[in-house]
């Protein structure tokens, strides 16, 4: 049994009609603005009279056309349409009875209607009937598999009999298909993107069927804002990385896995905890200030990407780690002005929009993958520190240094008489601990994947689970994440179809201190001298300074839980051909709770008997979008696409945080048991609301425009600028279709494009920017060394309640405003075997959302204001060539490079950011630029620093500083990707790299103190200057070379390096043998990620920056490197 | 399908419209600051709150570890720095500092200016107004001798003087720092107007220590009129300031209780509202930092007479093998900081009575405070010496109280006093300020940088 034109799918037992009808309810109830009109015209269509003419066509196209003209649907099996053989019809403005009395009951056959389905029914002695004619045509059964000319099975193929829709099948997974079919009939193979092959059915088979690609169909579609378009015609800069790209990766968040991948974005991993955050970058900086990540957009939902933990740890928190990378089907980097500027005042920083996996026709697919491994750092932070003798060694050196400089000799008196004494007695007896090995372990990582997707003509779904277990390579860190996704497309007619996307994930994060503070776990391993032990006599941890980072590993007790969900409801409704309106309502809800107790063997929970902290975070985005969509094809010559839309967001965020302190013992570790308690929360909300429009026009696909608008007022500026506009214009000429081309047939594709547009950004600002305010939170300072009023303390005075002012008003506050100029050329040779593209870009931004620095006599520091221009350019390449493309051995290479130039072209005055001010920020510097005396060298005679000076040569510590010439922009970066297929096995190495890029090595600031502290040493100091003659950039081991106001620019380092990021080989088990154990398909790997390093940078790992910024990238303190990880992997199709 | 269209585009702008005017739930816009007594109360505890950051740890801990008294013993190199006679421009700890007294300053000239245009009650208006002054008058004179310097021994330029609350920012905020004089005459003015404005007192004892009063305004005179060499006044003020009242408040109890007879003004703390004292010097053993501890040589003169009770207020660091004031012991760190007591007016007294010959009651005052640390009196028969014993007695009463630095170099002996100075951690066997222009600190350079017209402290620029 079947509706009117479903194919051999599952038979479906409900009927819609009444359920669309429930459907469109509520939505008229949750959208009547948008949708009365659209129930309204579903009025229109309910008359149940028929018009029709048609002559010696099928009984089932009969039915078609009566659905569409009524709410009738019909039931019927494939024996009513053979029985009831051609027949015509020729009525107007007839009743439904009156036309199925004569075409049903006049063929011997009868029906009943229930609600608004008719059911026909065939009595047996037709049937009998039909039967028995059977013979006429003797019928064979076909059997074979469909494969592409490289062997790949191509599932879901259609195979039947030429002319006759009603025999045929498609394909399974692997390819296999199975047909009744006449003898000698002509079978007809189709697949999408290849040519149709056909061949007569003379013998049962089996049948090997290659299909050949065609090569006019080649052209991939791409995801674009609010749309797809072919690859062809597209005439903007995006880069597209698929799901196959993304396999075998052992990542917790999808941005990560682009580290690469796709030029002109920058991927930084900052820190190698399990779902902390990255950094990405398209394209450069635009913001100082404001937020330089781009905008996410998943199936349509731009999401939360920033970081919403309350507890920061030295790190934020990665929101997309709540994603399961394997629902991806795939990523489209929007670059240029031409592609983001339909996101308008989001857009400046580029658009990565996420595309899930959804159902396909066919029957189901169950996919199991599933894969465990071990994780430990690439580098033994060991090397990295001096040994307890050494450590005295050293302190006494710097001791008589000291003495000397100061009296003259070793054996010269100080004033009070005294002679030289070395603080350590016996340095070859010094007690060496080793405090990394016991706060470093070999982390585990397990993932399991299932998914069932299928589906036929009126339903298609997927439903996927996941769990990902990463233990990080510092004790006890930990990330878990648990999802769910299911995604619904659902036919309700030819015209209305509906869809959504659930996604549901729980993740849960245990956490240390990890980098920029004395806190840090790694840093204060660092600070800790090899020479002392690690525990008293009486158990207790031993400590000096602050923190043992011992008592970090062991004794924090923090979960972040996050629970978020990932809505969308969208229902397109095709009013005409061509003409379709579609509206989309979305959630993305994040819900995290974040339990930290200090128990009272740590600092923080000593004194005070125990300290407890909990949060709650609340963020609520709601998001709809209404979209018109008209698709025009003039003789397949002219085609125009036209695209206008609404949408609007608004956001919600609010916590609550509590602390309790003093408890009974450490048993207790929730508030309810603490002593004193106390509390904090806020809320506060942004709008967005955007109307937008698209044209695109293209003459025999070969000379392409494209012009993009976008109208977007945010609740973030200020009353006299609340509304901004942007638009964009492309071109494109395919010249490869020029008939002057023609002589050179290896051209498969040479296509020229260009695009210029104006977009904004307006993320990473306070809700209330632009307003003046007095609140009563304590504002204004950015806190020193000890305890900081900082921000977010009450501005209460004791017990009295008190509110103080926060910002000075700026009504004309508006987005920063990026101009992009993109050129580039898309190149395919060899029938598109080898691809190459290549770009240029300039972007200029201005009106900066700059925290301009006021005199402090006003009461203030920083006024926002747009003030300042920023200016991004760079060259993009991009080669993906298949280099061997045999029958049982293929190569594949895929290369991508990039380089960006950024300058800050404007600012108010140079300011200096970071701790120690060590980074700055001043017009014709590019962003990150180090601030420090330039060491030039260390004279060989003296062992002391010879400093850049002023032209006074005389070095004076508070003139003498300069920008370093080294930064943290690469000169250029990238990947390259090989993939060897040879049989059933497969191997990919991808390589990874960043060249020119400067790291500040802080932990060198620190822990190469030339005695100035008595913290302990990097390994670097022992390559001290030590006798004239010796050759070296570190100073002899005296205080004139170590004062606490120096920054010397020897602690910049070359952070280039070339990583095997991951190497992955697989077998996949040969159909046959798979197919006896009755399932689909069997892939069995092994990869390891960060496999090898070759970099001059003396860290632990040349990626990682502290509590990476807007402002500061590329300073290294105390941070987790990243992990080597090491696993096997099974993926089983049923 | 054209108005369709239209339809939804234009319901949407418009709902868009409204939809974007969203407003702050926790904060309020600066029009409605004074718009009712119970806001423009909160906006003066709010001066309070700011005038907590100075007072939290910052102008004790810096200049104590900038003088003789305290050391840093961590990584801390903004105040290592101090410790060394070392300040860079770019010095953190000098910036914050700087920083909150012209918020102090900027909230002051908003009740100044807006209060009395307020429709509330007269007496109400003169205790606000006064309050303002009087915290206006602290942080003048604060920046006077931090980043000016001192009358007849250093320093010329000082403060940049501002008093109208400021709006938006223009270039009339480009203000030149003004002379020294003119920034401590500042300073007086605004004291005196205090002194005219407030209270004598409040309806409670607490209330009267939290909040500025008449007691606490001649507190701040005498101590004003001290650094000024106006001896006459001082010692008119400061006797005006102890009002007859004996040391009678235990000392351990001044520091240890909250708002006691012994304090004319007290900045509160709580539990919440933190006090980072301990926190810089109890050792991390005790869940602090314990980057700061004494000087040996401040343990030593502390403990050199056994009798001496403030001794037992002094505990040792056993890891670093340091010694640490103990006045501020709450592990929750929510002790009050004594801004004004009696004591000091006592010794501010004496000092002005032995600079105008008065040589036996200076040391009659001088005695008092020593009584109550359970010490013999002392006598002396020259100015010199009994001057000499007044602030070997002012080091011992206000360890950890950030006194130390102003009353050496106000005296005129800081480049003769800290010299030879030991640090515990230094790599320097010891460090001496040897530059005049070393004993103000440097404007911070993002005033510099932010405001061209600011010159820079010689020893700075």
């Amino acid at each position: 049994m079947k509706y009117f034109s479903l194919g051999h799918g599952m038979p479906f037992c409900k009927y819609h009609t009444p359920e669309t009808h429930q459907l469109l309810l509520v939505i008229k109830i949750t959208c009547c603005l948008i949708l009365v009109f659209v129930a309204g015209a579903f009025a229109e269509g309910r008359a149940q009279r028929i018009t029709l003419s048609l002559k010696n066509t099928s009984i089932e196209r009969v039915f078609q056309e009566i659905t569409k003209q009524t709410d009738f649907r019909f039931l019927y099996s494939d024996e009513v349409v053979e029985a009831a053989e051609l027949v015509s019809i020729d009525v107007r403005n007839e009743e439904l009875n009156r036309v199925l009395d004569q075409l049903i009951r006049q063929r011997g056959m009868t029906y009943k209607i229930m609600s608004e389905t008719v059911i026909i029914n065939l009595p047996r002695a037709l049937a009998v009937k039909k039967a028995e004619a059977a013979p006429k045509q003797e019928e064979i059964t076909i059997s074979g598999s469909v494969k592409d000319s490289r062997g790949m099975e191509l599932g879901g193929a259609t195979v039947m009999v030429k002319n006759q829709p009603t025999k045929g099948t498609k394909t399974d997974a692997s390819g296999n298909f199975t047909l009744k079919v006449p003898a000698g009939a002509t079978i007809q193979v189709t697949f999408i993107g290849y040519l149709t092959k056909e061949l007569t059915a003379a013998s049962p088979g089996p049948y090997a069927i290659v299909l050949e690609e065609d090569a006019s169909q080649l052209d991939e579609v791409v995801v674009v804002g609010y749309g797809e378009q072919s690859r062809r015609t597209v005439t903007s800069a995006i880069t597209r990385v698929d799901s196959e790209n993304l396999k075998d990766l052992p990542m917790p968040s999808p941005d990560q896995m682009l580290q690469g991948r796709a030029p002109g974005v920058q991927v930084t991993a900052a820190s190698g905890e399990p779902g902390a955050g990255i950094v990405v970058r398209v394209r450069g900086s635009t913001s100082i200030n404001a937020s330089s990540e781009p905008l996410y957009v998943i199936d349509g939902v731009p999401i939360v990407s920033q970081n919403l933990a309350r507890t920061t740890f030295g790190q934020p928190t990665n929101p997309l780690a709540d994603l399961n990378p394997s629902d991806i089907e795939s990523m489209e980097i929007l670059k240029d002005a031409a592609a983001t500027a339909i996101y308008g005042a989001r857009a400046a920083n580029g658009v990565v929009l996420i595309t899930t996996k959804r159902g396909k026709e066919g029957k189901a697919t169950i996919s199991v993958a599933a894969y465990a491994g071990t994780s430990r750092a690439w580098k033994d932070p060991n090397e990295l520190r001096v040994d307890g003798p050494a450590f005295e060694r050293l302190q006494n050196e710097a001791a008589a240094n000291n003495w000397i400089d100061r009296y003259g000799s070793l054996d010269a008196q100080d004033p009070s008489g005294n002679g030289f004494a070395a603080p350590y007695a016996n340095p070859g007896n010094a007690i060496n601990t080793n405090w990394m090995d016991p706060i470093m372990q070999s982390g585990g990582l397990y993932n399991i994947d299932a998914s069932i997707s299928g589906g036929n003509e009126r339903i298609r779904y997927l439903v996927s689970a996941n769990n990902f277990d990463q233990e990080g390579i510092m004790k006890p860190v930990m990330f878990n994440r648990k999802s769910f996704r299911t995604n619904i497309d659902f036919s309700a007619s030819d015209k209305l179809k509906f869809g959504t996307s659930i996604f549901y994930s729980n993740s849960r994060r245990n956490r240390i201190q990890n980098g920029n503070n004395i806190n840090s776990a790694l840093a204060n391993a660092f600070f800790y001298p090899s020479n002392i032990p690690p525990y008293n006599e009486d158990g207790t941890y031993n400590r000096p300074v602050w923190e043992s980072p011992l008592a970090i590993v062991n004794e924090t007790d923090y979960l972040m839980n996050t629970n978020r969900i990932i809505g969308n409801f969208f229902a397109d409704w095709k009013i005409v051909d061509g003409l379709v309106f579609r509206t989309t309502w979305s959630l993305d809800n994040n819900y995290i709770n974040e339990d930290n107790y200090a128990n009272t063997k740590m600092v923080a929970g000593a004194g005070v008997g125990g300290e407890a902290t909990s949060s709650v975070v609340n963020d609520l985005n709601w998001i709809n979008e209404n979209l018109l969509t008209y698709n025009l094809n003039l003789n397949d010559v002219h085609h125009l696409d036209f695209l206008a839309g609404t949408t609007f967001q608004r956001n919600r965020n609010s916590f609550v945080t509590a602390t309790g302190q003093g408890f009974p013992s450490d048993s207790f570790r929730k508030i309810s048991s603490a002593a004193t308690k106390n509390s904090s929360g806020d809320e506060s909300e942004w709008a967005i609301a955007s109307v937008f429009g698209r044209i695109n026009y293209d003459f025999q696909q070969k000379y392409l425009v494209s012009f993009n608008l976008r109208y977007d007022g945010s609740s973030r500026f200020g009353a006299n600028n609340r509304w901004g506009l942007f638009p964009s214009a492309s071109l494109g000429w395919v010249m490869s279709d020029e008939a002057f081309m023609k002589s050179m047939p290896s051209v498969s594709l040479w296509k020229w494009r260009v695009s210029y547009g104006v977009t904004g950004n307006q993320s990473g600002i306070g809700n209330y920017a632009s307003l003046g305010l007095w609140g009563g939170q304590r504002g204004g300072y950015r806190g020193g060394g000890g305890t900081t009023p900082g921000e977010g303390g009450a501005a209460s005075y004791g017990d009295l309640a008190g509110f103080n002012p926060v910002q000075l008003e700026n009504p004309d506050l508006k987005w920063e405003t990026t101009a992009q100029f993109n050129a580039g050329v898309d190149l395919g040779f060899f029938k598109n075997r080898l691809n190459i593209s290549l770009d240029y870009y300039n972007k200029q931004t201005r009106d900066l959302l700059l925290e301009v620095p006021v005199p402090r006599s006003t009461g203030y520091s920083v006024m926002l204001q747009n003030y300042g221009e920023m200016e991004n350019s760079g060259i993009e390449l991009g080669i993906n060539a298949t280099a061997i493309n045999g029958e049982r051995f293929t190569w594949d290479i895929g290369l991508n490079m990039s380089r960006n130039k950024n300058m800050i072209q404007k600012l108010a005055a140079p300011f200096n950011q970071f701790s120690r001010e060590y980074i700055r920020l001043e017009e014709g510097y590019p962003l990150y630029s180090f601030y420090v005396h330039e060491q030039l060298g260390v004279d060989p005679q003296t062992g002391n620093i010879i400093w850049r000076t002023g032209d006074d040569g005389v070095f004076n510590v508070n003139r003498d500083r300069f920008i370093s010439d080294k930064n943290a922009w690469p000169d250029f970066q990238g990947g390259l990707t090989n993939t060897f297929r040879y049989g059933d096995f497969d191997l990919s190495a991808f390589f990874q790299f960043s060249y020119g890029n400067y790291v500040f090595n802080y932990n060198r600031y620190f822990f190469e103190h030339g005695g100035e502290r008595t913290t302990g040493y990097s390994a670097q100091q022992l390559d001290r200057w030590q006798q004239p003659g010796d050759v070296t950039d570190i100073p002899r081991m005296a205080n004139i070379n170590y004062n606490v106001n120096y920054r010397p620019s020897r602690h910049i380092e070359d952070a280039s390096y070339l990583r095997l990021k991951n190497v992955s080989l697989g077998y996949s088990i040969p159909g046959g043998v798979v197919k006896r154990w009755g399932l689909g398909q069997i892939r069995l790997y092994v990869s390891g990620q960060n496999v090898m390093t070759f970099t001059k940078y003396t860290g632990l790992d040349p990626e990682v920056s502290v509590s990476p910024s807007e402002t500061v990238q590329g300073v290294d303190q105390g941070v987790m490197p990243q992990p080597r990880v090491w696993m096997g992997g099974i993926n089983v199709t049923f | 399908m054209k108005t369709r269209v239209a339809i939804i585009l234009g319901v949407f702008s418009l709902s868009g419209c409204n939809l974007l005017d969203l407003e702050p739930v926790s904060q309020i816009t600066s029009n409605q600051a004074f718009s009712n007594l119970n806001s423009a109360e909160g906006a003066v505890n709010g001066m309070y709150n700011n005038l907590q950051t100075p007072y939290m740890w910052r102008v004790q801990v810096i200049t104590d570890v900038a003088s003789d008294m305290s050391q840093q013993i961590d990584t801390w190199d903004a105040l290592i720095a101090a410790d060394e006679f070392n300040w860079s421009v770019d010095n953190s700890e000098v910036e914050d500092l700087y920083t909150s007294y012209y918020r102090c300053i900027d909230i002051a000239n908003n009740i100044i200016t807006y209060v009395p245009q307020m429709d509330i009650d007269q007496s109400v208006k003169d205790d606000m107004v006064g309050q303002a002054y009087w915290v206006r008058g602290l942080a003048y004179f604060d920046l006077a001798r931090l980043f000016g310097g001192y009358p007849q021994v250093y320093g010329e330029l000082g403060a940049v003087i501002v008093t109208e609350p400021s709006s938006g920012v223009s270039d009339s905020d480009m203000r030149p720092r003004s002379s020294l004089t003119e920034t401590y005459a500042q300073a007086e003015s605004d004291l005196q107007q205090a002194l005219q404005l407030l209270p004598e007192s409040r309806s409670s004892t607490v209330l009267t220590k939290v909040k500025a009063t008449k007691p606490a305004a001649r507190a701040l005179l005498a101590r004003y009129y001290l650094y000024n060499r106006q001896w006459d006044l001082a010692e008119q003020y400061a006797t005006e300031a102890i009002a007859g009242k004996p040391l009678s408040v235990p000392f351990m109890t001044i520091f240890r209780s909250k708002n006691t007879e012994e304090s004319l003004f007290e900045v509160q703390f709580n539990n919440v509202d933190i006090n980072g004292l301990r926190n810089w010097y109890y050792p991390s053993n005790l869940s602090a930092r314990g980057g700061t501890a004494l000087h040996q040589s401040t343990y030593s003169a502390t403990t050199a007479d056994p009798d001496d009770v403030r001794a037992q207020l002094l505990a040792r660091n056993p890891t670093m093998n340091t010694y640490y004031p103990t006045k501020w012991d709450d592990p929750q760190e929510g002790d009050n900081f004594q801004l004004l007591r009696l004591a000091e007016q006592y010794l501010i007294r004496a000092e002005a009575r032995a600079e105008l010959g008065s040589l036996n009651e200076a040391l009659a005052d001088l005695n008092i405070v020593r009584a109550r640390a359970g010490l013999d009196p002392r006598s002396a028969d020259s100015k010199d010496a009994v001057i000499s014993a007044i602030m070997d007695e002012r080091r011992l009463e206000f360890v950890g109280e950030g006194q130390r630095w102003f009353d050496v170099i106000r005296r005129g002996l800081g480049l003769n006093t800290f010299t030879g100075i030991v640090r515990t951690t230094g790599s320097q066997p010891s460090y001496s300020l040897t530059e005049p222009g070393r004993q103000v600190l440097p404007i911070p350079s993002v005033e510099t940088r932010a405001n061209p017209n600011i010159v820079q402290n010689e020893a700075y620029q």
